[in-house]
């Protein structure tokens, strides 16, 4: 399956998936800790970046051609690290929940297993590209780097998608 | 299948347009094969035009013919078809736009580019006025024989200049204009002298150096009929005697060719060949070597061909122009980085393909260049021409000021302005170094197109008004305001005038508006009998992809680094176009991102990401550190519990034992 067919697919069946979660299994009871404004700043940042990141990508590779020009520049110098901001943040404020969790509300494990997930996928997709700036890689490497971007990156949304639902889940 | 359907219509248009337009021989007989790799030793008999032994002795032993001799084994007809003679065919278009011929004249400041396969940009000769005899004797200098100057008699006999081709002969293909060997003699400036005589059917002869021509065709008075047998009674109408070389030939009246199927680079070179100038050019010893030739590679190991003569052009599409998959291995691509097949098992020759071609070449790494960059440029942008500065530079080449041709007024002004590197957008789409003409013309507006007008009809009008130069080489002097405002009454007058049928004139006479003189990018017209300029969109400059000389790695855009190209004073970006009419604010389009129609906002926007791409990526390093380093913490945390029970499931265990 090409890339442009499975982003497609993947972004139209996650959605749908976690609705068809959330109508089923409803919302569970409120957790322990209450995000502070901030943490909400940083999970909306996360997702405004990433959804430039995927418009700026995917209309590039739905419409079979490169990602140059402006879309390309704000993807890589504008969002990119805006996400990476956002990352750090969200990943600092899940760890402090983690440390504190040993008490009696804990985290699922489902948004644990989400959570991981998803920071992996997102240290993955911006790792290929970062590494690809130094002189490290010639050509192949360089083109195997952008098939593990672009791959690792679909992961990253429907995954973000898990994440923000296991969030509101709040189980 | 847009590729198969233009490969048959390449080959059937190609094969009805030569029957029908020139003089092919028949190919019916099978040819003399020795299938060796080893030469074979051409000793031939020389044969003339009819087809009829030469005789060296004899006093009026016609020329030798290349298409008589050499045809007797080798299938001429078929080579006919090759790509330096296949032009004036119209028909079997060349995919990527290829160096025009340039018409220069720089008594009315113009320089039009020509050809006859209707590349873009590029006019057809005959459109101009200009017949395959004028063109023929304009241009042959350079040319290799046969295209137009071979037609069919048919044909020939149809044009005006019919009785000259009669008294001249046809200028046919010479076969040792290229496949003279490496060391041997072949005079191309002969050839040039005798074209120039209208010696048509003498020049092979004379250029091989196997004969002395006496007398000129040129002077033999249009009535002169060349069959006729020479009259002591009119010494003024003596055709042009040959005068074989006796020593050329052995004790059976045959002569040894220097013949070598592998063309000798310095063929090549004399049609081919272009080179910097100017007062800012460096001396020709210090100027770049195509790095392929320096390795002791020949023009001829990269552009092969079978009998056909359709030499492999180069580029990288050439594989679906031609619908010969094997030419895929020719290009820079091709012995560089190898061909992609989609299948999983290969034949040999696909392998083959993959594998580099004939000539597998070093894979180049290129390492840290992302990949955009091979789908946004060429091989070419990087590696190949001179490399880029502040302003283009004006350049020569052999087609258009006839190098290789001795002259002692030819300098850097010389009409045509050539100017290089240029970084346009290919026919490709993506962005390559070409050189670039400006066209110059005296036209009339045609819908929405500006035509030029006959170059007769130019100069009847203009003679008087413009200067003549002294020296057909002299520098050009761009036309001031007034000579072009002189020059478009003159023209209106012209066009005006009424002609022998009443009312034709006014009805047919183009408005003021509609005359013009187009040059650097500006359409001159006269309104209200003053002068005004506006850009014009057909006024672009005919573009041509320069493919040599190749630079090394080394040598090669971004061997510095990315602001070689990511700059705000990038020459590829700002680097100013010039044109004849320098200062360059008299020009529609003045810098090379303008030329490709680039987002300037965007142009500076990367000029300045790149101004801090090392901050930026230590910023992200840092970033991306950090955030690896706390899900690490994160991790541990998250399977704390389970090594938590682990340790206390080992704990229980060892308390029970």
């Amino acid at each position: 399956m090409s890339f442009a067919s499975a982003s497609l697919y993947a972004l139209l069946v996650a959605p749908m998936l976690l609705l068809a979660l959330g109508l089923t299994a409803g919302r569970g009871p409120a957790g322990r800790a209450r995000a502070s404004r901030w943490t909400w700043l940083a999970h909306a940042l996360a997702v405004v970046a990433a959804t430039v990141l995927a418009v700026t990508a995917l209309s590039a590779v739905w419409r079979d051609q490169g990602m140059n020009g402006w879309s390309l520049l704000i993807h890589a110098g504008v969002a990119a690290p805006l996400y990476l901001v956002a990352l750090l943040w969200t990943t600092a404020w899940e760890t402090g929940l983690s440390r504190a969790a040993h008490g009696p509300a804990p985290i699922s494990l489902f948004r644990k297993l989400v959570f991981g997930l998803y920071t992996t996928a997102a240290l993955l997709t911006a790792g290929t590209m970062l590494f690809s700036m130094l002189p490290l890689f010639g050509y192949d490497l360089l083109v195997w780097s952008i098939e593990v971007h672009r791959w690792s990156g679909l992961a990253l949304l429907v995954l973000l998608m898990g994440y923000l639902y296991a969030l509101w889940a709040r189980r | 299948m847009v590729g198969i359907a233009r490969g048959i219509w390449f080959g059937l248009s190609a094969l009805l347009t030569t029957t029908a337009q020139t003089s092919a021989p028949d190919d019916s007989v099978r040819p003399l094969r020795a299938d060796s790799d080893a030469p074979y030793v051409h000793r031939l008999t020389l044969y003339d035009e009819h087809g009829q032994a030469i005789d060296p002795r004899d006093e009026l032993a016609k020329p030798y013919s290349p298409k008589a001799t050499c045809g007797k084994c080798h299938e001429v007809g078929t080579i006919a078809l090759g790509w330096h003679f296949n032009a004036a065919h119209r028909s079997p278009k060349a995919a990527r736009r290829g160096e025009p011929w340039v018409l220069a004249d720089s008594q009315t400041g113009q320089q039009i580019p020509l050809s006859y396969r209707g590349w873009p940009g590029s006019f057809d000769p005959a459109a101009l006025g200009l017949s395959e005899w004028q063109f023929v004797s304009r241009f042959g200098r350079h040319l290799p024989g046969g295209g137009v100057g071979d037609l069919d008699p048919a044909v020939r006999n149809a044009t005006r200049e019919a009785t000259r081709w009669n008294i001249s002969g046809s200028l046919e293909n010479d076969c040792m204009s290229c496949h003279t060997a490496a060391g041997a003699t072949y005079d191309a400036p002969e050839w040039a002298r005798q074209i120039e005589r209208e010696n048509f059917r003498w020049a092979p002869s004379a250029a091989l150096g196997l004969a002395l021509v006496r007398r000129d065709a040129k002077r033999l008075p249009d009535d002169f009929d060349p069959d006729s047998p020479p009259s002591p009674d009119y010494p003024e109408r003596q055709p042009p005697q040959t005068i074989y070389d006796l020593r050329r030939f052995d004790g059976e009246d045959r002569v040894l060719f220097p013949i070598s199927s592998r063309v000798p680079n310095e063929r090549c070179s004399y049609c081919h060949s272009a080179h910097r100038v100017g007062a800012d050019a460096p001396p020709r010893w210090q100027q770049q070597e195509d790095v392929h030739l320096a390795a002791g590679i020949s023009c001829v190991d990269c552009h092969r061909h079978g009998i056909d003569h359709a030499v492999t052009r180069g580029y990288e599409d050439e594989a679906n122009d031609s619908c010969q998959p094997s030419r895929a291995a020719l290009s820079c691509v091709g012995c560089h980085l190898g061909r992609q097949f989609p299948l999983a098992r290969l034949s040999a020759d696909s392998t083959a393909l993959m594998l580099g071609g004939p000539l597998p070449a070093p894979r180049p790494e290129h390492v840290g260049i992302p990949p955009v960059h091979f789908e946004k440029l060429t091989c070419t942008a990087c590696h190949s021409g001179p490399w880029p500065d502040e302003t283009t530079w004006p350049a020569q080449t052999a087609m258009a000021h006839a190098l290789g041709l001795s002259s002692r007024e030819r300098d850097a002004g010389t009409l045509p302005n050539i100017e290089e590197p240029v970084f346009a957008i290919g026919d490709d789409g993506r962005i390559a170094p070409h050189r670039a003409l400006w066209p110059a013309y005296w036209g009339i507006t045609r819908g929405a197109r500006f035509e030029p007008l006959p170059l007769e009809e130019v100069r009847a009008a203009l003679g008087r008004i413009l200067p003549k130069p002294k020296i057909a080489d002299a520098p050009a002097v761009p036309l001031s305001d007034q000579q072009i405002t002189a020059g478009l009454r003159a023209l209106t007058a012209r066009a005006a005038r009424p002609t022998a049928t009443p009312g034709a004139a006014s009805a047919s006479a183009p408005a003021p508006r509609d005359i013009g003189y187009l040059r650097d990018g500006w359409l001159y017209r006269l309104a209200d009998d003053k002068l005004q300029r506006a850009a014009h969109p057909g006024a672009k400059p005919y573009l041509w992809p320069v493919a040599h000389a190749v630079r090394p790695a080394s040598r090669s855009l971004g061997a510095r680094g990315c602001t070689d190209c990511h700059a705000d004073d990038a020459p590829i970006l700002v680097g100013e176009l010039r044109t004849s009419t320098d200062p360059p604010d008299r020009f529609a389009q003045s810098r090379q991102s303008d030329l490709r129609g680039d987002d300037a906002a965007l142009q500076r926007a990367w000029s300045g990401a790149f101004a801090w791409r090392t901050e930026f990526k230590l910023a992200a390093f840092a970033l991306l550190g950090a955030t690896g380093l706390v899900f690490l913490r994160w991790l541990l945390d998250a399977i704390a519990p389970v090594r938590a029970s682990t340790a206390q499931q080992r704990a229980d265990e060892g308390t029970r034992a």
